[in-house]
């Protein structure tokens, strides 16, 4: 009980006689807690949403192309059976020779088009695949190109040349529209086959009438016409991750290819579409390695830079406590007082930070506060134990390495570490430079375009490279500063090139010399986060 | 020559410590002349240190006025003029022994060329030369007094003020430091100050002020 209230008044004290250290200490936990809190949020929920957020605007799940003389009904069942809510709509396609209109004096004619056959639903299940422009609500619809092909407008006459030697039929267009979808709606099946830009000649007509003016040519030349239900699906129990989801896409797919087998070809948008998402979450995740990693890395060897400052008066005291018989384990229990409350009062701060950025830019970051939850748990326990990190560490090594009388002495340690006996700086500088060189030697490239398609291909051995040019640059950097400041600081001084110092530049340069490995560190600690800049500047431009 | 080093009228001088306010000099009236040697005497808290605080312009009295004919205003005041040492030899971690001592040369307005030999000299005298490239965390309590006595008279300063300068050393030791700042005085026609609770330190000063609660008696 007694040694509780030493603790309390120990705390209490600390509060009151260090309160800038403390809340200097504070602070750069707390900012480094809100970055991993937020990154991580971030980057959470733009996976986990982004997966809604791409499917929501599919213009076409699912595409069955059934084979001639299939029963159309058989697949719908199909489907129904997979998805009850699902909604569908067969849709007529017929591929004709050529279209043909007369204005006045002149006849134009188009190469080969599409008739579409639509039902009068089909625009309110799929709003995206056929935009009303001029005319009517329902009818005969050209497409909009289509129209200036053949310097038609509503009320015109076309005559739609049919395959299979059948006659032409001649139709009135009641209005002009726009295929915004044109890719999805005219794509070829199965996807990959025949691939090419949709054609600009199309015609669509009431289903009805399709059906009646291309029954014959469905007949006389099955391959030039075909019948596709078209689906939208309500995926209730889509899974949130990307890579769930389209394992999940799959296994419905395969459902779906396994009952309706032998009746049609399906192409799947859906599966499409969650393949692309998968690689839109991997970029994401590269970003977060590649920007925000370095950001906490260098905000946390800040934070233990911060905290770790106080190391020489910290010392001090516990070897003051050791006098006067505290334990190791009594001066380690004060010890974690201080870190305690470093440590919880950077973690409230902290806490409070990342939700009022989340609040602020709530529109631009869209963290959900439910979703921060864990992030902040995860920062926060990170926090706490990055203050007992930097505080608790030393006195650990202290009290179990130093007797009392060297606990108490300010020394000016210059044995050589062992990174800098083995040369790790130069090792890791050769192993990022041989990573590096094996990286552009393969043409490997994180952003891949085939066809102006981006696509993202992530090697993670390519990692290695900068993560081994960072760390060797910043060892690098403390050998080179060290060495300058231990052997090129007294020559300089020597020639009295330092123009500030005058007479006193012997002096100055002696005390700096012996002060180089903090000098070093702070040094270091800038060369990282230019490293870290440089390293991002060029993962942007490329 | 009997010339006047610092003048204090009326100087008074308080503590505040939230709405508390202590009197740690009150209406003090004093003068030091070149060549005095002076022991100011008195219990602990009586006010010793903050009277050679202001003395060496370290601290503004609340009331009253300093005045340093012959050393100029307060803010020229430099090693060169005063030399001081402290109850806590308050050495530079990061700096020699010598390199503290030649320091305080090289702050002052003397020539460069003269620091190190001026800082042997003096290191010498004090028995410290086989100590010179020691840091002070190296060094004993005792050592690290006697370097900051050295650090206090290389300059030879025109006036020597020491606040209880002997009272974490061994009499033998205490003694010889007192030897080492007489000497410097009489060598360089300086004053010496010295506030102290040792009498028999006290003693070997021609003029003892002694001070009660603040006032000199």
């Amino acid at each position: 009980m007694s040694f509780l209230r030493v603790l309390f008044s120990w705390a209490v004290s600390l509060v009151k006689r260090r309160p800038a250290r403390l809340v200097g200490a504070m602070i750069g936990i707390s900012l480094a807690l809100a970055l991993l809190a937020c990154l991580g949020s971030f980057i959470d929920s733009s996976v986990r949403t982004m997966t809604n957020r791409s499917v929501a605007n599919l213009p076409i799940d699912w595409q069955i192309q059934l084979n001639s003389g299939t029963d159309e009904e058989a697949v719908r069942t199909a489907v129904r059976q997979l998805d009850p809510s699902a909604a569908l709509e067969t849709v007529g396609y017929a591929d004709v020779p050529s279209l043909e209109a007369k204005t006045g004096e002149t006849v134009q004619m188009t190469g080969a088009a599409v008739v579409l056959g639509l039902s009068h639903q089909y625009n309110k299940t799929f709003p995206q695949e056929v935009a009303p422009m001029l005319g009517a609500d329902h009818g005969v619809f050209a497409a909009q190109q289509t129209a200036a092909n053949l310097h038609i407008s509503v009320g015109d006459t076309v005559t739609i040349e049919r395959a299979g030697g059948l006659p032409a039929v001649e139709v009135t267009i009641n209005g002009i529209i726009s295929l915004p979808g044109a890719s999805t709606i005219l794509q070829r099946i199965p996807v990959g086959a025949n691939p090419g830009a949709p054609s600009d000649n199309v015609l669509v007509l009431p289903i009805e009438v399709w059906r009646y003016l291309f029954s014959q040519q469905l007949e006389a030349q099955p391959d030039s016409a075909h019948f596709q239900v078209h689906v939208h699906t309500t995926p209730n129990n889509l899974p949130a991750t990307p890579d769930e989801a389209y394992a999940w896409e799959l296994q419905r797919a395969h459902h779906l290819e396994l009952s309706t087998a032998g009746h049609g070809v399906l192409a799947d948008n859906f599966a499409t579409r969650l393949a692309s998402v998968r690689g839109d979450a991997l970029y994401a995740k590269v970003l977060f390695l590649f920007l925000g990693l370095p950001g906490l890395t260098v905000a946390t060897l800040l934070t233990l830079g911060i905290a770790g400052s106080g190391a020489v008066r910290r010392r001090q005291q516990q070897a003051l406590l050791r006098t006067r018989g505290a334990s190791v384990g009594m001066v380690l229990n004060l010890a974690s007082a201080e870190a305690v409350l470093v440590g919880l009062g950077g973690g409230l701060l902290g806490a409070a930070l990342a939700l009022i950025v989340s609040r602020v830019f709530k529109a631009a970051l869209g963290i959900p506060l439910t979703g921060m939850i864990g992030w902040l748990s995860i920062a926060f326990c990170a926090g706490l134990f990055l203050a007992l990190t930097a505080v608790l560490l030393p006195a650990w090594h202290e009290a179990r390495r130093s007797t009392i009388t060297a606990t108490r002495t300010l020394w000016f340690i210059s044995a050589k570490p062992l990174w800098r006996r083995v040369w790790l700086d130069v090792v890791l500088l050769a192993v990022a430079a041989i990573d590096l060189w094996w990286m552009a030697s393969t043409g490997y490239q994180l952003v891949l375009a085939p066809e102006g398609v981006s696509s993202v291909s992530v090697h993670y051995e390519a990692f290695a490279g900068p993560f081994c040019l960072w760390i060797g640059t910043m060892l690098l950097t403390l050998r080179i500063f060290g060495f300058m400041l231990e052997r090129g600081l007294p020559l300089v001084a020597k020639i009295r090139l330092p123009p500030f110092a005058g007479k006193l530049s012997r002096i100055i340069a002696a005390s700096l010399a012996r002060q180089r490995r903090a000098l070093s560190r702070a040094m270091a600690l800038v060369a990282l986060a230019v490293s870290f800049a440089v390293s991002t500047a060029i993962f942007n431009a490329t | 020559m009997n010339e006047l080093l610092v003048s204090l009228d009326n100087v008074s001088h308080y503590y505040r410590h939230g709405q508390v306010e202590t009197a740690a000099l009150d209406n003090v009236s004093c003068q030091i002349m070149a060549n005095a040697r002076v022991a100011v005497v008195g219990p602990s808290g009586s006010g010793k240190s903050t009277l050679l605080h202001l003395v060496a312009g370290l601290d503004r009295p609340t009331s009253g006025v300093i005045r340093w004919p012959a050393l100029g205003s307060e803010t020229e005041l430099r090693p060169d003029q005063i030399g001081l040492v402290f109850q806590m030899p308050s050495l530079l971690p990061a700096l020699t022994v010598l390199e503290n001592v030649e320091l305080c040369w090289l702050l002052s307005k003397k020539h460069e060329a003269g620091a190190h030999a001026a800082a042997l000299e003096v290191l010498e005298k004090l028995g410290l030369s086989a100590i010179v490239d020691k840091l002070p965390g190296e060094l004993s309590g005792g050592q690290m007094q006697r370097v900051a006595a050295a650090r206090a008279v290389v300059c030879r300063p025109r006036l020597i003020l020491a606040d209880e300068a002997t009272g974490q050393l061994d009499s033998a030791t205490a003694k010889r430091l007192i030897e080492v700042l007489l000497d410097s005085a009489a060598n360089s026609g300086a004053a010496l100050v010295v506030a102290t609770h040792d009498l028999d330190v006290a003693n070997r000063m021609t003029t003892q002020w002694r001070l009660v609660h603040g006032r000199l008696e």
